[in-house]
């Protein structure tokens, strides 16, 4: 392997951008290439994903691998496709001998020319390096010292502080370090955020007394946002119930905001009621909000919404169940429900920060091995991140200067947190160039078939399994093959007919594994709602729900997906519901499928399966999971 | 009086006397959990129990005491939050939503509590109400750092991620941190001195509330080079291999240790207590506690580290359940002998299918008759008394209740002292 140490090259599909054009960006003097090189490329690509997905082992999905994005020059993927492909031939020569090992390297060259169009460019380009200056206290003295906002005019910063007890709202003036008191008195002011107009939005929450006091809701008892402008407060938002870390939309037209709005009142969420969504109003009081992203079931939360400088780029932090961490996600402010993720699973990521010219993302991170929280920079459409140097403590939650040249963040290094600035050099960033997304197996491995009198599952390479009913409705099938899935996207799609609910959890499909005997499940709960539940990669439970509870007496179409990133994802009758994180167990042949009941024969779902089937990545009528490109746009940036 | 009457109302006397001193009380130790009351209502829908007032916390000890307990453990945290005004677990804020990396429960009532700021502190008011009333005043403290909610993240947790456990895949976890680092122990000894400063003269340490901690998040640095010393290799995937919970079971051992030496220092005695769960054949291997939660406990009572076992459930026979218990407390009891006490359960809970309910079920008995055979049992067995999991309001129904009272006022008020095979 001819990898360069400590370089980072990217690899783009220049679908639409001239070959030649995008290479000169890099510097890179262009060289003709053969044109069966990229067909030649492709079959790499798709031989090792293939390979990897039959074999079940673990692979980090090309698109969105980002910590060590590592691919290699045009002469490293000629031996790789050579070497890859005879191994590919020397596996299947072992399974099924020569005939079947020239076809089956054959057939995965034809699909790969059928799968992927275009050129295929790989640029070379300078690692990463960002310059940063000294880093430099603003503010000093008691308490702590948060979440700072750089004023649009660049003059001020606005934080929240403890100094007092509660939480107040201060100001620092950049230029000489004057501190103000804004926004103080009883109660907690906090998650400060300017307006162009050099007005204040900020939560608030005032409790004068205990729950139990407060058992009959008064709305000044949750918290609140309110507009600080000309010395004067405006209520925004009141109910209780919790709206907190607002941003202001470039323009100052609109306001992003986390809340809870709502939440206590849901039945599709989990017994803690640990909801929080993101919503989104007119930058005015009065005027109504609109929540952008429903959440339910256990431990789900979307905070700090910020939207991107030209308005069309969503990001905030996400969590998807308590065993998770803090991910940052990304979606078009159109399509909130249609995100990425920013970050690997692996870290803890949270309050993000868009820089000024919309290229990077600041963020708070921890990943295993550093010394504490760290503030890292983004590049959202590769997702390459770097840590920067910000000395001893905790940093955290930092913000932009209005001309991108500086952050503002808090550090603890005295023992309380206190404000520091410095200054970010990112100027020598390389070009970044999106690729498309690789290619995928796309195939029905399973259908439910009738047979004469029998139900079988038929099978991609044409395999039937007969199924062994319980005398009514309900089937299991063992060991059908192609269900070994890996850790690689899959979906489960089915045609239900449900007559009644019933009173505990009754199962529409399940595939029972050596790795999990509940290795995903289609059920019902008992109040209606309908769960699709893939796995953890530690094999623990998680489930994405249905926003309604579905309907009896009538069919509904149900897909399920499991995205190559850990995604989970629900459709009824077409329509999205939900989606999860974390799916990431990896699955090595089924032992067997059950329809209508569970692999033990019981939680019997009072109804009938009409269709079924399952398979691997994304055939017709299962929609590609969304990917950088969708977000943030193709071609070279 | 003739004089035989009186030298005999003497001897009388003097034996009830001796009797009242030599053989101490038969124990009934409730777990007290205030949170599971704040949303209790009477028939009119009016909250019944405000546990963010003295009066509220109050009224809960009353409804708990009908049961005859005399010792409360009560609850000092949910996950790693605290519940009186703690220093240790101060900043950042645990109110939400000041901490955006803590989802707030929106749920009523439990959603808006702030036990860390009620005043007068929760805590320290319970256990003086406890002493003053000669009442056992201890702690429950789950062994958890999350109660399966962001919202339960300690804000020490928040704050020092470096020591937070790791997956062997390399996935840090907020949910806990390692107690293979010195920090995380001197944390948890910090806010050991902050509950003896209230007044605790019991410590339970819950181990079966685990919070969904595991020997599966202890892939963190000093671990596994603790590993790789003594094994010469990469530490195993399998998180329930053996030979790497007896591992982490090292180091918790250590931490255990480490308490008991806290509490010795407290200049007063201070009981720890331990809980142990799913106990069948002492001779099972290898022990589910061990694998579970990387805790070595027949070890610690070996070393005599703790000072009473509690036992929250039992793996008895559905065919035999009473004589299977029987069997698994005789067991328990010789096991424990002139090491630790023990206390066997009369558990209203059923995470593991077998709490009061589940020998209803198994004898057709009702729940009176089944508690007051489960406390005879243990009592007749030697053990040193019962523990309840937990005291809510009303699930142990009034007739039990009653029972309960009766018979820990009569019969059992002292403990049975049984002549105990050798121990192992």
């Amino acid at each position: 392997m001819l990898r360069k140490s400590g370089e980072r090259i990217w690899s783009a599909a220049a679908s639409g951008i001239p070959r030649d054009a995008a290479l000169a960006r890099t510097g890179r003097k262009a060289v003709p290439r053969p044109a069966h090189s990229a067909a030649l490329v492709t079959a790499l690509q798709v031989a090792f994903h293939t390979k990897q997905v039959r074999r079940g082992t673990r692979r980090k999905p090309m698109d969105t691998d980002i910590c060590a994005k590592t691919v290699y020059s045009t002469a490293e993927y000629r031996i790789k496709a050579v070497s890859v492909l005879g191994r590919v031939g020397m596996t299947e020569l072992s399974r099924k001998g020569w005939a079947g090992a020239l076809r089956t390297v054959a057939v995965r060259a034809v699909m790969a020319c059928g799968l992927v169009s275009g050129n295929c460019l790989i640029a070379e380009s300078r690692p990463w390096n960002c310059n940063t200056g000294p880093v430099r206290a603003l503010t000093l003295g008691s308490g702590n010292d948060t979440e700072a906002s750089w004023s649009f005019d660049g003059s001020r910063i606005a934080f929240q502080t403890d100094r007092h007890g509660d939480l107040d709202i201060g100001t620092v003036e950049v230029a000489d370090g004057k501190r103000a008191d804004v926004i103080t008195g009883p109660g907690n002011a906090c998650y400060p955020a300017w307006t162009p107009d050099g007005g204040l939005v900020y939560a608030f929450g005032l409790h004068a007394g205990t729950a139990a006091q407060a058992e009959h809701k008064p709305p000044q008892y949750g918290y609140g946002l309110r507009l600080w402008q000309d010395g004067t407060s405006h209520v925004l938002t009141q109910g209780y119930w919790r709206d907190y870390t607002p941003s202001v939309s470039a323009d100052g037209k609109a306001l992003y905001y986390s809340s809870t709005q709502g939440i206590a009142d849901l039945r599709e969420v989990g017994v803690w009621k640990e909801i929080v969504t993101i919503r989104r109003m007119a930058l005015r009081p009065g005027a109504d909000s609109e929540c952008l992203l429903a959440l339910s079931g256990d431990t789900k939360g979307a905070v700090q919404p910020s939207c991107s400088p030209d308005g069309k780029v969503l990001v905030w932090a996400h969590l998807d169940g308590f065993k998770s961490n803090w991910r940052l996600c990304a979606a078009r402010c159109t399509a909130p429900v249609e995100c990425v993720f920013l970050t690997p699973v692996e870290m803890s990521a949270y309050a993000p920060s868009w820089s000024p010219d919309g290229r990077l993302i600041a963020f708070t991170g921890f990943r295993k091995g550093d010394p504490g929280w760290g503030i890292f920079l983004l590049e959202p459409r590769s997702g390459v991140f770097t840590r920067l140097e910000t000395g001893a403590g905790n940093s955290r939650s930092a913000a932009w200067s209005p001309d991108g040249r500086e952050l503002v963040f808090e550090n603890n290094r005295t023992g309380l947190y206190k404000l520091y600035r410095m200054s970010v050099d990112c100027s020598a960033m390389p070009v970044v160039t999106i690729r498309d997304e690789a290619p995928s197996v796309d195939r029905v491995e399973a259908r439910l078939e009738k047979r004469g009198s029998a139900m079988v599952l038929a099978g991609a390479s044409g395999t039937t399994v007969s199924g062994v009913s319980d005398g009514k409705s309900a089937y299991t099938f063992k060991a059908p093959p192609g269900l070994d899935f890996g850790d690689g996207p899959f979906f489960v799609r089915l045609t239900l007919l449900v007559r009644a609910i019933g009173k505990g959890i009754t199962i529409a499909a399940v595939g029972h594994y050596e790795a999990h005997s509940l290795g995903w499940q289609v059920f019902i709960r008992e109040n209606g709602y309908l769960a699709f539940s893939p796995r953890r990669g530690d094999g623990d439970f998680m489930q994405v729900l249905s926003r309604q509870p579905v309907p009896t007496g009538v069919p509904i179409e149900v897909l399920c997906v499991r995205d190559a990133d850990g995604g989970a994802r629900l459709f009824l009758d077409g329509v999205f519901q939900a989606r999860g994180d974390g799916a990431q167990l990896r699955y090595g042949p089924a032992l067997k499928v059950c329809l209508g009941q569970q692999t033990s024969g019981g939680m019997k779902l009072d109804g009938s399966v009409l269709a079924f089937d399952c398979g691997r990545g994304y055939p017709a009528g299962v929609p590609r999971m969304p990917t950088r490109a969708s977000i943030f746009g193709g071609g070279a940036k | 009086m003739s004089l035989p009457a009186i030298i005999l109302a003497s001897c009388s006397a003097l034996a009830f006397a001796w009797s009242a001193v030599a053989a101490p009380r038969f124990e009934s130790a409730a777990l007290v959990d205030s949170y599971d009351f704040a949303a209790v209502r009477d028939k009119s829908g009016r909250l019944m129990f405000d546990t963010e007032t003295p009066a509220g916390n109050l009224a809960v000890l009353e409804h708990v005491l009908e049961t005859g307990a005399t010792t409360i453990l009560w609850r000092n945290c949910g996950g790693a939050t605290m519940r009186y005004q703690s220093a240790a677990e101060l900043f950042p804020p645990v109110e939400a939503p000041l901490d955006k990396r803590r989802i707030p429960s929106s749920r009523p009532v439990h959603g808006w509590l702030r036990y860390f700021q009620a005043e007068p502190d929760i805590v320290r008011d319970i256990l003086k109400v406890c002493r003053d009333r000669g009442l056992g005043a201890g702690i429950h403290w789950p062994f958890e750092e999350t109660h399966f909610a962001s919202w339960t993240f300690g804000a020490w947790n928040f704050e020092h991620p470096q020591y937070w456990g790791v997956t062997v895949k390399g996935q840090v976890w907020s949910g806990r941190c390692s107690l293979a680092y010195p920090e995380v122990v001197e944390h948890k000894l910090r806010l050991t001195d902050e509950l003896l400063e209230r007044g605790m003269d019991h410590l339970f340490i819950d181990t079966f509330r685990s919070g969904g901690w595991s020997p599966r998040y202890e892939y963190v640095s000093p671990e596994i080079e603790r590993w790789r010393q003594r094994y010469g290799s990469e530490p195993p995937e399998n998180a329930r291999d053996p030979r790497w919970c007896a591992l982490v079971a090292e180091t918790n051992h250590a931490y255990f240790k480490a308490l008991r030496q806290r509490l010795l220092a407290a200049g007063r005695p201070v009981r720890l207590m331990l809980g142990v769960s799913r106990v069948g054949r002492l001779d099972s291997e290898p022990d589910d506690m061990l694998l579970s939660r990387g805790i070595d406990w027949k070890r610690l009572v070996h070393e005599k580290v703790i000072d009473t076992v509690v036992l929250y459930d039992v793996n008895w026979d559905k065919a035999r359940p009473f004589e299977s218990t029987r069997e698994i407390y005789r067991a328990m009891v010789d096991f424990c002998a002139g090491r630790c006490q023990l206390l066997c359960p009369v558990s209203a809970y059923s995470f593991t299918g077998k709490g009061i309910k589940a020998y209803q079920e198994a004898t057709g008995l009702r729940a009176e008759q089944v508690v007051g055979d489960l406390m005879r049992i243990t009592w007749e067995e030697g053990a040193d008394g019962i523990n309840m999991e937990c005291v809510d309001y009303n699930n142990y129904a009034p007739a039990v209740r009653d029972e309960m009272w009766r018979l820990l006022e009569g019969p059992l008020r002292f403990k049975r002292v049984r002549e105990t095979a050798p121990s192992r």
